[in-house]
């Protein structure tokens, strides 16, 4: 079963992804602090990451940043949630390392095969 | 018979005798039996009044009139007996006929009937006012509201021509002190309880060199002072015959005991000098040899020449009588060396010049030494100085000196020593004039440009004349020029002499008598007046211009000011601006924020609820979430526009350009409409080519699409919806053709505003925020770079559209936002 660590920092959020993911049939790790998801990514070196990019302590680029720093972390997908966010997040994001992203509000329907697409593209390389 | 015969002859001898005697012997006087010959004894009046008459250390009685009149007694052999007394008793005394004589009488007509008076006048006496040092007394109006000290009873001040009746007759008005001597007016002025005071010439020219004033040149109720007799004197007329013809011929003879008497007594030198075998040179301290005076008496008339208008040095006043600083010299010379020089008159300079070469006229008596002069003549030393100066007209430039006329028109006067020094020293061709009187006219008139000449006489003229347009402007050098006699140079002897004589002259009386001529007083430099008009004309000038600088700089300073202060306005506007703009953002960003993240629960667990994935759903269940989800997502929609727009206002909008194949994105646009497509039954048609290819920002344009699509099946009840894509050179012309319920035209402008809805029956049932196509309008032209249209007809439906250029520029979009 794949790992996927999750840091988000809203609960209802978190509910979300994380009970779409359990039923796609993924095991899922939670982080609520950015910290706390640097810590867990180089620690259990799950299959993809889903950051969220507004979190409360780090900025998600530095997240992104701080992560990747980490030679194991080097080939986990890193999938940002943004949250239709200002000019130039796009930009920022990419240029910090990660693979894909996905807007809020969260489509059920369609956020798996977008994740998927994202997780592929970056094993391919 | 023989007895009476000698008896007769007796008798007629004594009786021509007597008769021998009586004939022969009539100028016995049978008054006087006992003293010598024929001497009469004359009782004198004889009172103290120095230097007239007084009394002398050794009690003789000497003055003015006892010295001459021992002469007079001496050649007529009288004896005089001197009686003393005052004034009042003397000439009471004469009334009595006490005495036979007084001396010292002022003629006048009162006395006239008292006394007899003989007819030479011994001396004219006159009052002379004199005044205190530092006051300025020029005529008897000066003397207005003065403090005059006068002499108790003294003719000159209560006579019929005395002081108090001329300020009556003048009407001026003035106060009297009266004293009770000469002494003490003249003590008065000067310790300043006077300011003028009265005295006799006499009195005055003797003493006044004690006190502290000075001589006025006022003077007045002359007398002519005489000797007086009793009327009933029997002596009388014998006395004046002889004192008459003895003062006559005294008179005429300047080396008299009379003439010199008058002149030691009047100027105070010891009285010795009146008899002594000195005569007025040596009295002077002038020594001349005896070949010298055998020279003076040799030539007892000298005659010279003047220019007539050289003043004032040498001229002619209104009555053709000589005036001048020379004439001055020349009376002092002729009286202490004993000369008889006299002016040869109605001759011009010219005339005398030539004469003058010829030796008809023997001296020159203020002339300038130069080279062609030297020629005829010899010259004494030099006794006055002049200036020799460029006189130009008022508006000619400032002049330095007479290198500054050399290419000038100068005038200048014939046979003048400024002639010769042009012609000497200078380059200039002078033009020359017959008279001064006509070069300064010619000056003044323009005919030349300068004219040199003598600053003195030039000065004198122009004021003259009143040639109130010229001025001295320059002096030819610093140096003073000199004047001298010249003498004709086969009379070498008369140099000598003249020196003497000039050499005689003491400073103060060289000063007197410049004063008396030069009221200016020439020290070369510049005036004073023209400097302070220059620098009062430059400082008036510069004061303008600086004036005018400050005001430029005021204005500036306060154009600067002020654009400092709007520039600070501007910067502080752009501050708030900024800061406005960062609170937009910060708005946008926490309102997307804020507001969506609720919403993404919403939609989220409704959608992954209905999806099944928490269990099965009754039908009931199904629709109820189904309604919350739309809403949800309605919600979404409305926030995300008023988020679009707000990011497109504040500039923040992304433009994410990437290729796109344009069927594939009208394909993706029209899936989102398809289920009120299908609802609706509204059929839908596409005229895309499919090789249409763009480069541009896909969410936009997709966007675009969608709420277009929206509105054609919201304002749709039935019918078709086609969407068209044309190429328009670089633009692509996409349109959406509906059938619709149609705009108005009056409605059509109104439509791409914010939150325009337009009223129809389906407003309410369109929903919607009046916001889309506003959107759109502003996605169309600030984000893809394009323009929206619409073309619409009531009920016959509705053309909205987009015309895009096929490559997104940045500058287009950019441009659009500035213009918006």
């Amino acid at each position: 079963m794949k790992k996927v660590l999750v840091i988000e920092d809203n609960d209802n959020n978190m509910e979300l992804i994380t009970f779409i993911l359990e039923s796609n049939n993924y095991q899922t790790i939670k982080a609520k602090t950015g910290q706390e998801g640097i810590d867990l990514a180089i620690k259990d070196l799950p299959d993809f990451i889903l950051l969220d990019i507004q979190l409360p302590d780090i900025m998600g680029t530095e997240v992104l940043k701080e992560i990747r720093k980490n030679r194991a972390c080097d080939l986990i997908p890193i999938i940002a949630i943004t949250s239709y966010a200002m000019a130039g997040d796009r930009e920022n994001l990419l240029n910090a390392g990660c693979d894909g992203y996905i807007e809020k509000p969260i489509d059920p329907v369609v956020v798996m095969d977008q994740i998927e697409n994202f997780i592929q593209s970056r094993s391919q390389e | 018979m023989l007895k009476q015969i000698f008896q007769f002859t007796n008798i007629n001898i004594c009786i021509i005798a007597l008769l021998y005697a009586l004939v022969f012997m009539d100028n016995i006087s049978f008054a006087n039996t006992d003293h010598p010959k024929d001497s009469l004894i004359i009782r004198v009046g004889s009172y103290n009044n120095r230097p007239k008459i007084y009394f002398n250390e050794s009690g003789q009685v000497v003055g003015l009139f006892p010295d001459v009149l021992n002469i007079i007694a001496q050649k007529e052999e009288w004896k005089l007996q001197y009686i003393q007394g005052s004034w009042s008793e003397c000439l009471n005394r004469l009334k009595q006929n006490e005495i036979d004589i007084m001396v010292d009488v002022a003629f006048s007509k009162a006395r006239a009937q008292k006394y007899i008076f003989n007819k030479e006048t011994f001396l004219v006496n006159w009052a002379t006012v004199y005044a205190r040092k530092d006051l300025r007394i020029d005529s008897l109006i000066d003397l207005k509201k003065k403090r005059i000290a006068v002499m108790k009873g003294s003719i000159h001040t209560d006579g019929d021509n005395g002081i108090k009746r001329i300020m009556y007759q003048f009407a001026i008005d003035c106060d009297f002190i009266e004293v009770d001597s000469y002494k003490e007016v003249l003590t008065l002025i000067s310790n300043g309880k006077a300011d003028v005071g009265v005295v006799n010439r006499i009195f005055g020219s003797l003493f006044s060199k004690l006190y502290d004033v000075k001589k006025t040149s006022i003077i007045f109720n002359p007398s002519h002072i005489k000797f007086a007799f009793p009327k009933q004197s029997t002596i009388a007329q014998k006395l004046i015959e002889k004192i008459d013809y003895h003062l006559r011929e005294m008179k005429k003879n300047s080396d008299s005991i009379y003439n010199r008497a008058i002149y030691i007594y009047l100027s105070g030198l010891p009285r010795e000098l009146i008899f002594s075998k000195k005569d007025k040179t040596e009295i002077n301290n002038i020594s001349l040899t005896i070949a010298e005076k055998e020279w003076i008496r040799n030539h007892p008339n000298i005659n010279f020449g003047i220019d007539p208008e050289f003043a004032p040095f040498e001229f002619l006043n209104n009555e053709g009588e000589l005036n001048g600083i020379t004439f001055e010299y020349i009376k002092l010379l002729n009286e202490r060396l004993g000369l008889n020089m006299k002016v040869e008159k109605n001759l011009s300079w010219n005339m005398v010049i030539s004469k003058a070469k010829n030796k008809e006229i023997d001296i020159l008596p203020c002339v300038s030494i130069t080279k062609e002069r030297k020629k005829y003549f010899k010259f004494s030393r030099p006794y006055v100085n002049f200036y020799r100066a460029i006189i130009t007209r008022t508006d000619m430039p400032f002049l330095t000196g007479i290198n500054d006329i050399e290419n000038m028109t100068v005038a200048v006067q014939e046979n003048s020593s400024h002639k010769d020094y042009l012609l000497e020293y200078t380059t200039i061709k002078p033009i020359i004039y017959q008279t001064l009187k006509d070069a300064l006219y010619a000056t003044s008139n323009g005919n030349v440009q300068a004219f040199v000449g003598n600053i003195a006489s030039s000065a004198y003229w122009i004021r003259k004349l009143n040639l109130v347009n010229l001025k001295i402007a320059a002096p030819t050098t610093q140096e003073a020029q000199t004047l001298h006699f010249a003498i004709r140079n086969d009379w070498p002897e008369l140099i000598s002499i003249i020196n003497k004589g000039l050499k005689s002259l003491t400073p103060q009386e060289e000063r007197d008598i410049r004063k008396k001529w030069v009221n200016v007083e020439y020290k070369p430099g510049i005036a004073p007046g023209i400097v302070w008009r220059y620098i009062f004309q430059i400082i008036i000038v510069a004061g303008i211009i600086v004036l005018l600088f400050l005001f430029w700089n005021f204005r500036l300073k306060r154009e600067i000011k002020r654009r400092i202060q709007a520039d600070k306005d501007l910067s502080e506007a752009n501050e708030r601006l900024k800061k406005l703009d960062q609170l937009k953002s910060m708005f946008i960003a926490s309102m997307s924020h804020e507001l969506r993240t609720p919403l993404n629960s919403i939609i989220g667990f409704t959608g992954v609820i209905l999806l099944g994935m928490t269990g099965p759903l009754n039908e009931k269940q199904k629709d109820q979430l189904t309604r919350v989800n739309n809403s949800a997502k309605h919600l979404l929609n409305l926030i995300t526009d008023v988020i679009d727009i707000s990011k497109i206002e504040a500039g923040k909008i992304d433009i994410n350009p990437q290729h796109i194949v344009l069927s594939e994105l009208v394909n993706e646009s029209v899936i989102s409409v398809e289920p009120q497509l299908a609802a609706k039954a509204i059929e839908l048609k596409k005229i895309i080519p499919d090789d249409i290819k763009l480069y541009t920002d896909k969410k936009r344009l997709l966007q675009c699409m969608i709420n277009y699509l929206s509105n054609a099946v919201k304002y749709s009840e039935k019918g078709s919806i086609t969407i068209i894509a044309k190429k328009l050179d670089h633009k692509i012309k996409i349109s959406i053709i509906d059938t619709g319920i149609g705009i108005s035209k009056k409605d059509l402008p109104k439509l791409f505003n914010s939150f325009e809805r337009l009223d129809s029956h389906l407003k309410i049932k369109a929903g919607g925020t009046g916001l889309g196509l506003y959107l759109i309008r502003k996605l169309a032209t600030e984000v893809l770079g394009g323009n929206v249209f619409v073309e619409s007809e009531i009920g016959k439906g509705s053309t909205f559209g987009l015309i895009i250029p096929i490559t997104i520029k940045l500058e287009d979009t950019k441009d659009q936002t500035q213009n918006s």
